[in-house]
């Protein structure tokens, strides 16, 4: 799986390409006498950037966004994916389920070993997971130095 | 010069349409948006504006009729 944006990203992104088609014609049209179609211009071009901006928050950027998109996009449930997820110990699938929208929510962090089943169940892309646990990683060791610091403080 | 205005009205249609779409796609609180709205529709302005001005004349030294 690749990093598909949502639908409201790809909109704003598709806007603002047909913004930026606009920019040509009024360059070509602006004379150096022209005092409004610079002004008009400079508008466009600001607008362009909100609009950028506005397409780049919305993109994917969690393993909440990755995986339930790629759920969606297979036309699965939460229900329907639990049915196909194996883990040890075993347990239920309400239970599985469970586990599964605590993935989704950004809740539980994602292991090796829940990388490679998502990736076998649902075909999420290994990288985008491997970069996902990093993340987790580096929270956690973060988390623990603080607590080092605080510590060390309080001693 | 009616070339160059229709040219202009043109553009200013395409950036209407393009506004319309901007605020479908945003909220009241989608800042951004609102901001991308709000030049798109002063673009809009100056462009309406460069269109209807008298051909050749500078708007500076207009005068109220």
């Amino acid at each position: 799986m690749t990093l598909n944006p949502g639908p409201r990203s790809q909109a704003l992104s598709n806007l603002s390409s047909k913004l930026r088609e606009l920019v040509p014609a009024m360059q070509a049209l602006s004379e150096p006498s022209d005092r409004n179609l610079p002004l008009a211009m400079r508008q466009l071009l600001d607008a362009i950037d909100r609009v950028d901006v506005a397409a780049g928050d919305d993109a994917p950027g969690s393993p909440r966004t990755c995986i339930r998109l790629r759920r969606e996009e297979l036309g699965l449930t939460v229900e329907q994916v639990a049915l196909q997820l194996e883990t040890d110990p075993g347990v239920c699938a309400q239970r599985r389920g469970a586990w599964l929208i605590d993935i989704e929510a950004d809740a539980v962090a994602i292991s090796d070993r829940t990388a490679l089943v998502l990736h076998d169940v649902l075909g999420v892309d290994l990288r985008v997971l491997a970069h996902w646990i990093a993340v987790a990683e580096a929270a956690k060791h973060s988390a623990g130095d603080t607590s080092i610091a605080t510590a060390a403080q309080a001693a | 010069m009616p070339e160059l205005r229709q040219a202009l009205t043109d553009i200013s249609q395409a950036l209407n349409e393009q506004y319309d779409a901007i605020v479908s796609l945003s909220g009241p609180r989608d800042v951004r948006l609102v901001n991308a709205a709000r030049f798109l529709c002063d673009a809009i302005d100056l462009l309406d504006v460069a269109a209807q001005a008298p051909i050749g004349a500078d708007n500076d030294n207009l005068v109220p009729a």
